[in-house]
């Protein structure tokens, strides 16, 4: 009895199989899951989805993308488009332009991914092309795709030995997909090494490393739609360099294949998503940090050397640290002037060899010996220095050889060790050997690594901090190093030694939230700061510093969404801060008679109620206004100058003014708090520190201040060092 | 009366010939071993590479490629100028007048054993020293270091020639890449129009030109030296260097100026 039932069961069961096999042939792996339709024989669309999302694959004398349905909105996301082509590889000469007729299909479950393999080739001999295109899905919304592509060419010209064949390349998937309406379309585009655009190399640069490899992704976007696609390309035997949108829409590659060539010519993800570009670099950065090393970046050590921002290039044969008189390094002047003049110095690069180095036989260890009071004076000074909170760096060259010392990493950890040093400067190189951290480990292991050259990928995870001197791309504002934003815990440090002007360079700081080089000796040709310059360092290294807890998030967002067109904001968020400096293109073209100045809404926030903004840049007090439900920052007047930095806060200090009385108070009690009152400099917007509290409450007399000239006092509650509130008393001339 | 004036004027007479032929006799002496300049109107063109830190004069990029250039024509006094570099045992005479001891002698004739010179090295150009014990040396000589305009013009004559002897270079005419010094004037037929020797290599020579722009002290070596330091673009210049080639060098301390490769010869002001 029971026996029968099983045995009908089973014949139901195998019917069931039957129909399904026959008419619907579907495979499910995991959560992903692959249908042949109609059927596996009769196929004309293959469909790979997961819970997210369903690709559409469809056959028909070719590989075309026919939709792509997001899950949970239930929209096809390329529903404007007719089928798109993936790839199209054609013969140049149209007598060979015959297309492929064969095409065959393999799939396989692989770790919770199912891959579909279509191979198409021709059946003229003619097209020569075996081209395979895999597609894999997994548990997320990026569809894997992959073109390889063989020359089977079996014959050649007077039917003899077969000839390298030449083949004209297209991605219409990429090329010609349009998200609405295509007037309104953006697209992020790798433009040369290391770089990429918006729409126009000409019109706005990022930058990342300063090789070729790793690509950007390829984003299309629409505002409008507020959604976009990418096509992350990992890597290529093409070269997907483009000047411009059009270049991109229209480029046909070129491709040669010697007979027999196999040739990788995609390995891609495509995603759609919703919103700009911003899709495909967080993407982008997963992608990078998911196979980056981070075991030297989390050395505490790492963390000290995260928070050392400014530095000085310090020539010692200049007047600026040696005195002729007495034979002495001045050190104590020397780092006084540096306060004076650029609000002091994290740490200083002692640079004692080039260029005289060469002219008799003392390399660059030697030549340390040679200085005033040898290593003992340099270690004397070096104590110095640390007492004042300024770490010292010394120099390593790769390229002093004239002895043939094998022993280069020993010496250095062995200079280093002797005179306390905190760091070793990588002259020319842009990466370094893990024997040259085990050398230094040996002796002194709480020494880092910054490098002149900006390393790759590869060698960032051993060099945790480098210059930046990307040179034009550096000193334009309001260009991005996506390399700050990408791997957070590498130390950048700006610098153009040779420029002649700097505004745009420490915006640029500012802006990325990079260190900055103060550098003025350049092996003996002076190339001195202007005032001015001078100004803006001091008040950018204020502003780094005191609002480092956010600058040094692990999270950086590179231009976030704001109002204008003209205005360019990056976003620092911390938990109890967000720091956004902001940098308007164009100010002085800006039309006053039309009003189109920066007043008014600017952005959109999304913080407690309880949080308010300060235009530290500016020293301004930046409103919220409450624009259909959702907080904006206002500007409510112009800022004095093409940058702004705005920071968030909690609100916490709670200041009243009664007749001359300041009475200072805190919502919340903060350990290790202090009170800063600051006034502005009118002339240069330096704050001036006037008067400090300890704890975090307090009384200040009006009269004591000198309010003669300055136009503004700051209240500032200070933990540490570190900004924690602020509030901007129009105290001062104005208000007289 | 008469014979007490003949024997007063024969007393002066003898007096004056005797001084006269003393003194001859001791200009002789410190003028020894020098060559005499004729005055006349010298073009020095001095011509350097271009590298970070030097921008002292205007940069020059031509067919030539990067380079500075300094041409002007200067009018020279007659003067004396050593036919070789001072050496070892000249200057060890110069210690022993005077007991010279450098305020900062780190390094100072580190070559140097006990307070002498290896006996090997009598005749060799005298080095590790600072560019003031070279100073110290020329006073105590009654000369001084010649100007960049002295030195160029006893190496080049007036025909503006590249190499002491001549236009074209010829390695075995000068000191230039090797490992050690050499004795002053082992190269007879490397001497300049005016019989200087060794004004390309052996040792690069102090010039008279100390000076700071505000925020360095430098001077100008010229004439190379036989040290070549291979293997890096980024070295300071060694080998062959030409009569109208200058190096700037950024002084800092004596110990660290003082070096192995750099010596001097002295000028002396003819009234």
């Amino acid at each position: 009895m029971f026996g029968d039932r099983i045995y009908k069961l089973s014949i139901v069961w195998a019917i069931i199989f039957l129909y399904v096999f026959m008419f619907l042939h579907s495979e499910t792996y995991a959560q992903v899951k692959l249908t042949y339709l109609p059927n596996k024989q009769l196929v004309r669309n293959i469909v790979l989805e997961n819970e997210h999302v369903k690709y559409k694959i469809n056959i028909d004398k070719g590989v075309k993308l026919s939709a792509v349905i997001d899950k949970k909105t239930k929209i096809d996301c390329i529903a404007s488009n007719s089928n798109l082509m993936f790839f199209s590889q054609r013969t140049p000469w149209w007598l060979d332009d015959v297309g492929f007729q064969l095409f065959t299909f393999k799939d396989k479950k692989d770790n919770d991914k199912v891959t579909v393999s279509i191979n198409q080739r021709s059946s003229y001999v003619e097209n020569p092309f075996n081209v395979t295109q895999t597609f894999t899905l997994g548990e997320g919304h990026e569809l894997s795709w992959k073109v390889q592509s063989e020359n089977t060419a079996t014959g050649g010209r007077a039917y003899r030995d077969p000839q390298t064949r030449y083949s004209n390349i297209t991605f219409p998937v990429m090329q010609k997909l349009k998200i609405g309406d295509e007037s309104e379309m953006h697209y992020l585009l790798p433009t040369q090494h290391g770089f990429f655009c918006i729409d126009n190399a000409d019109d706005f640069i990022f930058y990342f490393t300063r090789n070729y490899d790793p690509k950007m992704p390829i984003d299309l976007y629409n505002l409008n739609e507020n959604r976009g696609f990418y096509f992350h390309i990992l890597n290529s035997a093409l070269d997907f360099n483009f000047e411009n949108s059009n270049d991109f829409k229209t480029r046909v590659f070129q491709l040669s294949q010697k007979p027999g060539e196999k040739t990788e010519i995609l390995d891609c993800r495509i995603r759609p998503h919703e919103g700009d570009w911003h899709a495909a670099f967080f993407a982008f950065k997963e992608y990078i940090r998911s196979g980056f090393d981070f075991t030297f970046y989390k050395r505490p050590v790492q963390e000290k050397y995260r928070q050392r921002l400014i530095s000085h290039f310090t020539f010692l044969y200049g007047f600026d640290i040696y005195d002729p008189q007495t034979n002495e390094f001045r050190l104590d002047e020397f780092l006084d002037e540096g306060d004076l003049n650029f609000g002091g110095y994290d740490y200083m690069l002692l640079w004692h060899d080039y260029p005289r180095m060469g002219i008799d036989d003392r390399d660059q260890f030697d030549m340390y010996e040679d200085l005033p009071g040898g290593l003992e004076g340099l270690k004397k000074m070096v104590d110095e220095a640390h007492a004042r909170d300024v770490q010292v760096f010394i120099p390593y060259k790769p390229w002093d050889i004239m002895k043939g010392r094998t022993d280069h990493f020993k010496q250095e950890a062995r200079i280093s060790k002797a005179i306390g040093a905190d760091g070793v400067f990588l002259d020319t190189m842009s990466e370094t050997d893990k024997g040259f951290r085990e050398a230094l480990d040996a002796v002194n292991p709480d020494n880092v690594f910054v490098s002149e050259g900006r390393p790759d990928l590869a060698a960032a995870q051993l060099v945790t901090g480098s210059w930046n001197q990307s040179g034009n791309a550096t000193n334009k504002m309001p260009n991005i190093d996506l390399f700050r934003f990408v791997i957070p815990e590498h130390n950048v440090h700006n610098i153009n030694r040779g420029a002649r002007k700097r505004d745009e360079l420490i915006y640029n700081a500012l802006f990325n939230g990079t260190g900055f080089i103060v550098w003025e000796d350049i092996f003996g040709e002076i190339n001195r700061y202007s005032w001015n310059e001078r100004i803006l360092i001091s008040r950018y290294n204020r502003i780094i510093h005191e609002n480092r807890d956010a600058y040094l998030t692990d999270n950086p967002i590179p231009l976030v969404a704001d109002f204008r067109d003209d205005l360019y904001v990056n976003a620092f968020p911390a938990s109890e801060k967000c720091v956004y400096p902001a940098y308007q293109l164009g100010r002085e073209n800006v039309n006053r008679a039309a009003d189109d100045r920066l007043i008014g809404p600017f952005m959109e926030v999304a913080h407690p109620q309880d949080w308010h903004y300060v235009d530290v840049w500016n020293h301004q007090a930046i409103p919220v206004k409450n624009m259909n439900g959702k907080a904006c920052l206002v500007f409510p007047e112009e800022p004095t100058a093409v940058m702004s930095c705005i920071v968030g806060m909690p609100i916490n200090l709670n200041v009243e003014v009664v007749g001359n009385n300041i009475h200072i108070q805190t919502n919340k009690p903060l350990e290790n708090a202090s009170i800063q009152i600051n006034t502005v400099n009118n002339l240069t917007l330096m704050e001036e520190e006037v008067l400090k509290i300890s704890g975090d409450s307090g009384d200040i007399d009006v009269k004591k201040l000198d309010l003669k000239f300055p136009y503004k006092v700051l209240v500032k509650l200070m933990q540490g060092d570190i900004l924690k509130d602020e509030v901007i008393l129009n105290l001062g001339w104005k208000k007289i | 009366m008469r014979n007490l004036h003949l024997r007063l004027i024969s007393i002066i007479i003898f007096y004056v010939i005797l001084f006269t032929q003393a003194s001859s006799a001791l200009c002789q002496s410190s003028t020894n071993n020098m060559v005499k300049i004729p005055a006349d109107d010298f073009n020095f063109l001095v011509d350097y590479r271009w590298r970070e830190g030097l921008t002292l004069d205007s940069l020059l990029i031509d067919e030539a490629g990067y380079h500075y250039r300094n041409s002007k024509t200067v009018t020279l006094p007659s003067y004396l100028i050593d036919k070789t570099e001072v050496t070892n045992e000249q200057y060890k005479a110069f210690l022993d007048a005077t007991g010279y001891q450098p305020k900062w002698p780190r390094n100072f004739l580190k070559h140097w054993n006990n307070g002498n010179y290896p006996q090997s090295k009598a005749k060799h150009p005298v080095v590790w020293v600072s560019i003031e014990d070279a100073k110290a040396y020329a006073a105590w000589a009654g000369k001084r270091l010649p100007t960049e305009y002295e030195w160029q013009k006893a190496a080049q004559g007036d025909d503006g020639r590249d190499w002491p002897w001549g236009n074209i270079y010829d390695p075995d005419k000068a000191n230039m890449d090797s490992r050690y010094t050499k004795p002053v004037g082992s190269y007879p037929e490397g001497a300049s129009p005016y019989g200087c020797l060794d004004m390309t290599g052996n040792v690069w020579e102090w010039t008279n030109s100390v000076q700071t722009d505000g925020y360095h002290n430098f001077c100008w070596v010229r004439g190379g030296s036989y040290f070549f330091a291979k293997g890096s673009r980024w070295y300071m210049q060694g080998g062959p260097i030409t009569n109208y080639q200058r190096t700037i060098f950024w002084l800092m301390s004596p110990a660290i100026n003082r070096s192995s490769s750099i010596g001097f010869r002295c000028v002396k002001e003819i009234d």
